[in-house]
């Protein structure tokens, strides 16, 4: 595990992490921060999610965050299985690839695009809240329908202000795959709506609420940087299968 | 309450002064002038003649048939002396003089008071008759304690009668032999005897008691329940299993299967920290033990799957999904029937970690080594049985309610089957569970009579400590389940025959 330097910035060139090793970069972000302090980010998703994936699965995840998540959901889905991340930041998107160079990931698939109800081009600015100021930049627009995949078993959004959009472009895979949807809410102002365009699709959609803070992490950090502080996350399935979910909150 | 009739001698003042009036009286007419007229004399007689009478029937009373009798209406009553007289009134006896007639009447009177006070003292001195009365009914208990025999007073202990009543527990037919699998008839041996076989195990359960551990499943592979067990309990049998590990015999081998689950027990009783770098020496612990030991043991492996699926429950994420693929990977294609029943074991452990499409496909890894399981002979074909209802009963929990009513069924089926090959508390518990949530999922006519089936089995999943909080738990929820159902109101204690 490396040290924190007094700046706040990465000393050594990579993080051992739960599921491989992960380049340092900037602690800027809540993702960075915790694969430094604790050597995983957002456990608690990790551990719903890996009890819905099985082997031979497709994963589509937008949103990279340094593919700690492609991390663990390459080995889950193993060699017979596909990862594809969609990451339409370039310093984020090169970073997510070296991560999945260097810890030998055949079978994960990165994309540069960002998913959206058509193809194209925009300023990152216009689509989300996303960027710091002065960090704007012009990112590709792609629909999920436009990657064509053979299968899809789990659609999962970690980019706010992105699943309305996202799923207004994947209508026909939607239709094909009935993938199962896990994606993180933007907030009080557009969380009722994109609740509602999940269902519109017919599909039941629960509440998960997982901590940042994961008591278990694997550096053994008594130390909670992220106190009392949680992900309004949903998960959704389609409304014809099997899937109960009775101990989640059904919204 | 005392009652009583009055004394007999207070009527018997106003007797006294008639006696006296009837002697004076006589003597007083004897006193009086001759010339009086003989009409005076016949009326002042026929007044004697009433007193004697009157005297007569105060003293001997009429019989109270002829008393009540009317008068008027008997012909054959002949008329009184008073009455003859009045009819007569002209017969006189004038040829005897006036104070003869005086001296008879004095005399007659005296011989009267005599009788009398004759009379009188000879009823003073007889007994009185006690008056019926209902002072016995209401009489108070003796104030002083009355001195019993000890055994006497044993035997005044009250009888207590019991009444049917419609709340009444309908009766069962218990087979508590048939659950006792594990814990033979406890004989004290002393721990250096050397004939070997079931002493650990009666050891076992004298220091267990009705708080637990227990052991439960086969005799030959026996699976740990902690029950009620507290760590003093637990370091009790571990103190027992230390003593036997180097014993080459029967008990060597069984106190080598358990201990790896006693101590995995032993190590749930620590901080998460501290648990987990505990089991992973109690691991390593056992592989050694193995390692020196002069046979062989197909089954060891199969004793450490407790130990890895604790380490694996405090794993978190992917990290737990990886250990459980290494575990399944290891325990897969087992052609021992206890390594098999032990795969099935972490595939459930695993589908149970899961959610949806992917437990169901556990599950469908489960029943096909189940279903490999049920070839052997014996208890194992019995535990395949339960394992598969086991699966059936998870299978429908993933569905949703009246979806998962035909893998209840089948669990049903099965684990009757089990149950009557293997008649265990834990199958029971199983049987039960399958009832009630086949009831839950049925409309409520059929839904009554399967609760009675699910508590049925729940109580005679209880006669096994090991099991008894779980089947109280399950016949809470059956109960409930039926105190729910729409039914006719139970009948009163006046409509039971």
């Amino acid at each position: 595990m490396s040290t924190k330097s007094p700046a706040g910035q990465a000393t050594q060139p990579f993080w051992s992490t739960r599921y491989g090793i992960a380049t340092t970069v900037a602690l800027d972000n809540a993702a960075a921060r915790s694969l430094q302090a604790y050597g995983e980010w957002a456990e608690q998703e990790t551990t719903l999610l890996s009890a819905l994936l099985d082997e031979g699965q497709t994963v589509l995840e937008f949103g990279g965050d340094f593919a700690a998540h492609a991390l663990w959901m390459s080995q889950v889905v193993g060699p017979h299985g596909q990862v594809h991340l969609a990451e339409p930041r370039r310093i984020r998107f090169q970073q997510a690839c070296a991560n999945v160079a260097i810890n030998g990931l055949d079978n994960v698939f990165t994309h540069p695009v960002w998913l959206g109800r058509g193809k194209g081009q925009a300023s990152l600015a216009s689509l989300t809240p996303l960027g710091r100021a002065g960090t704007d930049e012009k990112v590709r627009i792609a629909t999920v329908d436009s990657l064509r995949l053979d299968a899809l078993h789990l659609l999962k959004i970690n980019l706010s202000h992105a699943l309305v959009d996202t799923l207004a472009g994947a209508g026909e895979t939607i239709r094909t795959h009935r993938p199962l949807i896990y994606a993180r809410l933007s907030g009080l102002d557009e969380a009722q709506s994109e609740v509602e365009a999940i269902k519109a699709l017919g599909y039941r959609v629960w509440s998960h609420v997982p901590y940042l803070y994961n008591a278990n992490n694997h550096s053994g950090s008594d130390v909670n940087i992220f106190p009392g502080v949680v992900q309004q996350n949903v998960i959704a399935a389609p409304a014809d299968g099997h899937f109960e979910f009775a101990e989640r909150l059904e919204l | 309450m005392k009652v009583s009739s009055p004394p007999p001698e207070k009527g018997h003042p106003a007797l006294l002064r008639l006696v006296l009036v009837a002697a004076l009286a006589p003597t007083l007419v004897g006193c009086a002038d001759a010339p009086d007229h003989e009409a005076e004399r016949t009326r002042r007689a026929r007044q004697m003649r009433d007193v004697a009478r009157m005297l007569d029937a105060m003293e001997s009373p009429a019989p109270p048939v002829v008393a009540s009798q009317p008068v008027a209406t008997n012909p054959r009553v002949a008329p009184s002396p008073a009455a003859r007289d009045a009819a007569t009134p002209e017969r006189h006896v004038a040829s005897a003089p006036a104070w003869r007639w005086s001296f008879l009447a004095g005399s007659g009177g005296l011989a009267t008071l005599f009788a009398v006070i004759v009379r009188r003292r000879r009823r003073s001195r007889a007994p009185v008759a006690e008056a019926p009365s209902v002072a016995p009914f209401f009489a108070e208990p003796p104030a002083s304690p009355v001195a019993v025999e000890p055994s006497a007073r044993r035997a005044l202990n009250p009888t207590w009668v019991y009444r049917k009543t419609s709340y009444e527990t309908p009766g069962l037919h218990m087979i508590p032999s048939a659950v006792d699998l594990l814990v033979p008839t406890y004989e004290p041996v002393s721990p250096e005897s050397d004939a070997g076989g079931t002493y650990l195990l009666a050891f076992l359960a004298d220091a267990a008691g009705d708080h637990g551990p227990f052991l439960v499943g086969d005799t030959r592979f026996p699976r740990l329940r902690r029950a009620d067990a507290t760590t003093t309990h637990l370091l009790a049998w571990r103190e027992i299993l230390d003593a036997q590990l180097d014993d080459d015999g029967d008990d060597g081998r069984l106190a080598r299967w358990i201990l790896p689950s006693l101590e995995t027990e032993l190590a749930n009783d620590l901080p998460h920290r501290e648990a987990a770098s505990r089991l992973a020496a109690i691991e390593d612990e056992a592989r050694a033990r193995q390692a020196r030991a002069a046979h062989a043991e197909p089954s060891f492996a199969a004793s450490l799957v407790p130990v890895r699926l604790a380490r694996i429950a405090r794993m978190s994420g992917a990290t737990r999904l990886f250990a459980l693929r290494a575990l399944a990977a290891e325990s897969a294609g087992a052609t021992d029937p206890c390594l098999l029943d032990a795969h099935i074991e972490v595939l459930l452990a695993w589908s149970s970690w899961s959610l949806a499409a992917t437990a169901s496909a556990r599950l469908d890894d489960a029943d096909a080594a189940a279903c490999t399981l049920a070839t052997f002979d014996g208890a194992w074909s019995a535990r395949a049985r339960h394992r598969r209802g086991d699966i059936r009963i998870r299978r429908a929990a993933l569905r949703r309610a009246t979806d998962g009513l035909d893998d209840l069924d089948e669990a049903q089926r099965l684990l009757d089957e089990a149950y009557e090959r293997m008649p265990d508390a834990e199958t029971a518990l199983l049987a039960a569970r399958a009832a009630e949530r086949r009831a839950r999922c049925l409309p409520p006519e059929e839904a009554a009579s399967i609760c009675s089936d699910a508590l049925v089995h729940a109580f005679l999943a209880e006669q096994h400590p090991a099991w008894r909080r779980d089947a109280q738990a399950c016949r809470r929820d059956v109960q409930r389940l039926y105190e729910s159902l729409p039914h006719d109101p139970s009948p009163t204690n006046d409509e039971i025959p």
